[in-house]
């Protein structure tokens, strides 16, 4: 039957991953300060292997958050700097002549991009052209790249954290939906409270605190942690309810919740249902819980949802935001019966 | 590696969450009845008040339809049962647990197996959890309240009170139920009344098989002298006869004999009937009545009273005609109240008889009063 000791191990295997989630999230904490929530969002989408798009104004630490984590979990970063005459080869790498000395033998090689990395930060990716942009929409779902016929597989794990900034809008080329809707979470960083400010003078006036990140975690605790998150009990009720939350945002169907049929042109796609138990999953363990609760969908809705959903006409033109519009539909949502759209 | 769920954790589960979903059903129970108690109390105060201002209404079918959306509350809850796994979301809300609850009920009687470690685990949470979620709940003893529920009540009351009066206009379907209901208890001692009746028909036989010949329109202006007198004769017999009998009876008993009022009440009645006329029936003799009365419709029951033919008498057409309406009386035992019929205004027995039973007491009582 059910043998203490493996229940003990469950339970061990639990605690460990929580463990090493706080952990995670402190070391983040002490150098991205008073911006909590991010950086266990952020967490999430790591351990879920999705990526990221953080989105915020300049100077606020995107970039800094980036590099702490890598460091933080051992892994391999690269960064690519987004400009409007950035190429997809300069991203995923090109086949260059090679000559050997003699000049007797001449072949063609790949010459590996800076994609080739566990993780990758993307900056600014809104600067680059779509056709750039477009380089990476293969990368991030398929995790490979082919060049010239030949498919050459990416580093597992492998994430994709691109920030951009939402105000300069002149030069910009606004990410297309698909581009969008492959990034699991999108994360919008605020300006912190005056006492996080004043932390942050305190501990990185004159250092960078990113630079000094040494690993708590490895590549392969990390691999753990991710495999063992598969392992949470998503019932058939909790399935039905993220279904309902998705189906909720698609302004056509009958059941549709009202706020949708009046602001949301078009709703979120099946892949974000996909992001939304995926991201419930990591929230629930690490609260310390083999099982996802409605709490954890609720928790992680808004980001995964923010962007897979676009407003109609009349809602952009009344500057309202998809945030506003998201989270009333999660509030009707949760006062729902059994949180079912019928 | 696939295991199968402990036995012991399904039945701990199992034992704590069915009666949970007992009380869950039957809280909802209350929620719907809470839910219809203005609408019940709305449609009874309207009813009560209909039948005691407006109009006169049947008390069953009112009192139904006051209570319809009781009724309605009843089934609906009725077919409303949870399920384990509603009762287990209610828990697990009530108690703030993250859908624990829930989720190991869900894998016990969900559609896929819960096989995996963490689904055992998960089990195995569950079951360890519940002696401290019954402490909770045992100590979350808070009942809500409904609210306006005695306001409700209150109205629902006096509406049925308004019920139970008379109602201020009656209708011919109302006489027809009071002639079915209330009536029965009064016209009953009618006997000794019926037996005066046999007594005119015996002697107007005797007094036919005298004069065979004789026409009812020839003879009644030589019989109306003699009308008068014999009636009164007749009365006084009759009066004397109840006297004995309600004597005999108090004797007897003192207590109520076969359902009918006690002695002490029959001799009061008896005396307040001195003066009136003696009326009734005898409700399961009814032979025909050859009778060359052309008012007599219905046959005169005999009674098994024996009474000795005095002298020949004439029957008054009128009382025949009266005596035969009250044939189409009701067969249950009665008791008239003579007193209603000696008043002369019509308002005591108004209500009580059909339109044509009324008319043919005012055509008696007329006559009577006529002799007089």
């Amino acid at each position: 039957m059910n043998s203490p000791e493996t229940l003990t191990d469950i339970h061990d295997r639990i605690v460990s991953f929580q463990k090493d989630f706080v952990r995670l999230h402190n070391n983040l904490a002490r150098v991205l300060i008073g911006q909590d929530e991010i950086i266990e969002k952020l967490i999430i989408a790591l351990l879920a292997e999705g990526h990221t798009l953080l989105e915020g104004l300049p100077g606020l630490g995107k970039t800094h958050l980036v590099k702490a984590l890598a460091g933080n979990i051992g892994v391999s970063l690269s960064r690519i700097q987004c400009t409007p005459d950035l190429m997809p080869g300069d991203i995923t790498g090109s086949e260059i002549l090679l000559k050997s000395v003699d000049d007797e033998h001449v072949r063609i090689d790949f010459r590996r991009g800076p994609i080739f990395a566990s993780m990758l930060l993307v900056d600014e990716i809104n600067r680059t052209t779509p056709k750039t942009q477009s380089a990476l929409l293969e990368a991030m779902q398929e995790k490979q790249v082919t060049c010239a016929g030949t498919s050459h597989p990416l580093p597992q794990p492998f994430w994709v954290i691109a920030t951009q900034n939402p105000i300069e809008l002149e030069g910009t080329f606004p990410l297309p939906e698909a581009q969008l809707d492959r990034f699991l979470i999108k994360l919008q960083i605020n300006y912190p409270s005056a006492d996080a400010l004043l932390d942050m003078i305190d501990c990185s006036l004159d250092d960078e605190p990113a630079n000094h990140a040494v690993a708590i975690l490895s590549g392969g605790r990390v691999m753990e942690m991710i495999q063992e998150a598969k392992n949470v009990v998503l019932t058939d009720f909790i399935k039905n309810a993220a279904i309902s939350l998705i189906l909720a945002t698609h302004s056509e169907r009958a059941n549709a919740d009202k706020t949708a049929q009046h602001h949301i042109r078009y709703g979120a796609s099946p892949r974000g249902l996909q992001a939304l138990l995926k991201t419930a999953r990591i929230k629930a363990l690490s609260d310390g819980r083999a099982h996802v609760a409605i709490d954890d969908l609720e928790a992680v809705a808004l980001p995964v949802l923010r962007h897979r959903i676009m407003l109609n006409m009349e809602s952009e033109l009344d500057n309202i935001a998809a945030d506003d519009v998201l989270q009333q539909i999660i509030q009707s949502w949760r006062n729902k019966p059994n949180n079912l759209y019928t | 590696m696939a295991k199968p769920i402990a036995p012991e954790i399904v039945k701990t589960i199992d034992d704590f969450i069915r009666p949970l979903r007992t009380a869950l059903w039957l809280e909802r129970f209350r929620q719907r009845l809470a839910s219809c108690l203005p609408f019940f109390a709305v449609i009874t105060i309207l009813i009560g008040l209909v039948h005691l201002f407006l109009q006169s209404l049947l008390p069953l079918p009112a009192a139904i339809l006051a209570c319809s959306p009781v009724l309605l509350a009843i089934i609906q809850a009725a077919r409303d049962r949870p399920t384990m796994l509603e009762a287990a979301r209610c828990v697990d809300a009530r108690i703030d647990n993250n859908s624990l609850l829930s989720t190991g009920v869900e894998l016990i009687h969900g559609r896929r197996s819960a096989d995996s470690p963490f689904a055992i685990y998960v089990l195995r949470q569950t079951a360890d959890s519940i002696p401290y979620w019954q402490r909770r709940i045992r100590r979350d003893t808070r009942r809500p309240t409904t609210p306006y529920f005695w306001s409700h009540m209150l109205i629902a009351s006096l509406g049925f009170f308004f019920l139970l009066q008379p109602g201020a206009v009656k209708g011919p379907a109302d006489s027809a139920a009071e002639l079915d209901w209330e009536p029965v208890t009064e016209i009953t001692p009618s006997r000794h009344q019926a037996s005066l009746f046999d007594e005119i028909e015996k002697r107007r036989v005797g007094r036919q098989s005298e004069n065979p010949f004789s026409s009812n329109e020839a003879d009644f202006s030589n019989k109306a002298g003699n009308t008068q007198k014999a009636a009164g004769e007749i009365e006084e017999k009759a009066n004397v006869m109840l006297m004995a009998e309600t004597k005999n009876l108090t004797q007897l008993t003192g207590q109520n004999i076969g359902g009918q009022p006690n002695g002490r009440r029959l001799e009061a009645t008896a005396r307040r009937r001195q003066g009136d006329n003696g009326i009734g029936r005898e409700p399961d003799n009814n032979p025909s009545y050859p009778g060359d009365d052309k008012e007599m419709t219905a046959p005169i029951n005999l009674t098994e009273i024996p009474l000795t033919p005095g002298k020949t008498t004439y029957g008054d057409s009128a009382v025949d005609a009266f005596a035969a309406s009250l044939m189409t009386l009701p067969k249950s035992p009665v008791d008239v109240d003579i007193s209603t019929f000696s008043s002369g205004s019509g308002s005591g027995y108004a209500n009580r008889f059909s339109p044509a039973q009324q008319q043919y007491i005012k055509d008696y009582m007329n006559k009577l009063q006529a002799r007089k």
